[in-house]
């Protein structure tokens, strides 16, 4: 069976035909990607953006019928440096924002757990959550384009979790101690395991107020 | 609710328009079309609004990723996820498009059409039946705006969809805004299309703006009801009867306003 016929009537070419198709592909990708790296497209300039995506999208065929999932790959396909790191944020935003639910860990049920028990608690991050390190300040910059602000990217380090709770995606600085044991915790090390130094340990108090009540964690 | 009654006249549902739906309730709007694919995998608080809404509107469950064409297997996880949102928001009934969006494991988020064969209906029909036991429920699927027609077909795609019809039990989403796209880029004749569906089969019908292009017709869902598909409404009225009739705007969506104007000129015909 030849595959495509001119219809009565007809002026488009076959080619022409499948090309609608082709182009629309193009573009749904390209148009995915875009609406994920708004601040990444202000600080690469459209035609360094469009070269990124337009590579993205001829190395990387669509593998799944839910296309938010499609741009999350990109940064993956950079090269390290400030574009990567925003890359990096920006996807973790859209992941989280798409991840699935999980109910928080509250103060409410840690009530009762003597002290004892308290240290060989395990707490995992939230399923809609990740742990992110970067040598630039990609978050700084975000937050100022995100204001309207001009804005340049500079130098780092930056600790951050980006946490959906209450159904919407929060991005939380924090200290290097911090994001060292939140790691730990990450991996499955209980609390005692995960506190490693007395720094860390003078500041528990103090982090575990915000961890509890900003839903840093899964209820299980 | 019987999921071929009436239910009136209807938009899409889309997120420029929570807010006015949540706090302002407007009874211009007989029920709701949301897109399945963008609340399956959302988080529950879209569901939680979505509940919200149901109190209010019945809601009609239309799919863009069902794949019902495609040679590779139905997605269980899709259709898993679908069936549950149905059950949990009352879904008046769930559609998808008679189309492939893919194939070995590759999407083209796109709703490519197939060749109206006997041998693709023997591979559709099983697949129908298939959702239709995972659902629970009868699908419906609709009319794709198409560019390319398959040389060898043997059946029109009205025939088609009638042959799915009398051997799945599925309904027809029939919608005009495509059958006028279509029947431009192809040269056939549309009114001989609305004549040939069997009107037990249609449950809904759905009104879109296209794009012209000068040598085809795009189906962009940007822009109000072109004229000829008002007249091919009339025309589809006439032969089939009432049906719930919605919308569909999904690309520069315009002020409430606007959607709320062309559904007055759906009531006033």
């Amino acid at each position: 069976m030849r595959l495509f016929k001119l219809s009565r009537g007809n002026v488009l070419t076959p080619k022409r035909r499948l090309n609608i198709y082709a182009d629309g592909y193009s573009e749904r990708l390209r148009a995915a990607i875009a609406t994920d790296y708004p601040a990444l497209l202000a600080f690469m300039g459209a035609d360094a953006f469009e070269a990124v995506v337009k590579a993205c999208v001829e190395a990387t065929p669509s593998c799944h019928w839910d296309l938010n999932l499609y741009p999350i790959g990109l940064p993956e396909l950079m090269p390290p440096g400030p574009a990567r790191d925003l890359a990096t944020l920006e996807a973790a935003i859209a992941a989280v924002f798409w991840a699935a639910d999980s109910a928080p860990l509250t103060p409410a049920d840690l009530t009762g757990i003597d002290e004892a028990a308290f240290a060989q608690m395990g707490f995992m991050l939230r399923t809609a959550s990740r742990l992110l390190h970067f040598e630039t300040s990609p978050n700084k910059y975000l937050t100022a384009h995100r204001a309207g602000d001009s804005a340049l990217m500079g130098a780092g380090p930056e600790y951050l979790l980006i946490v959906r709770h209450d159904h919407e995606v929060h991005r939380h600085a924090l200290e290097s101690l911090e994001y060292d044991v939140l790691t730990r915790l990450s991996q499955g090390k209980n609390l005692t395991e995960a506190i490693t130094t007395e720094a860390a340990a003078e500041r528990l108090p103090h982090w575990l107020g915000r961890w509890l009540t900003r839903g840093f964690f899964n209820q299980s | 609710m019987s999921p071929r009654s009436h239910l009136g006249y209807g938009v899409g549902l889309r997120s420029p328009h929570y807010g006015h739906f949540l706090n302002a309730r407007p009874k211009s709007v007989d029920w709701l079309e949301i897109i399945s694919d963008n609340y399956i995998r959302a988080h529950s608080g879209y569901h939680d609004m979505l509940c919200d809404l149901r109190a209010d509107y019945p809601i009609v469950m239309h799919g863009v990723g069902l794949s019902i064409g495609t040679t590779d297997p139905l997605d269980a996880d899709y259709l898993s996820a679908l069936k549950a949102l149905a059950d949990k928001i009352e879904a008046s009934w769930v559609s998808d498009h008679l189309c492939f969006t893919g194939i070995n494991g590759q999407n083209s988020h796109d709703l490519l059409p197939i060749p109206y064969t006997e041998e693709a209906l023997a591979h559709i029909v099983p697949r129908i039946h298939q959702v239709q036991a995972e659902l629970g429920r009868e699908l419906v699927l609709e009319n794709a705006s198409t560019y390319v027609e398959f040389d060898g077909a043997t059946l029109s795609e009205a025939e088609f969809f009638a042959e799915l019809h009398a051997r799945t039990g599925c309904g027809i989403l029939l919608d005009i805004n495509n059958i006028h796209v279509s029947s431009f880029n192809h040269g056939w004749e549309a009114r001989a299309y609305i004549d040939a569906v069997p009107s037990g089969a249609i449950r809904q019908y759905h009104l879109a703006g296209y794009t012209d292009h000068g040598d085809y017709l795009f189906d962009t869902h940007n822009a109000p009801v072109a004229e000829p598909v008002w007249a091919l409404y009339d025309y589809a009225r006439s032969v089939h009867g009432e049906r719930a009739t919605m919308i569909e705007w999904d690309a520069d969506i315009p002020a409430f306003e606007v959607l709320e104007a062309e559904l007055d000129k759906v009531r006033a015909r």
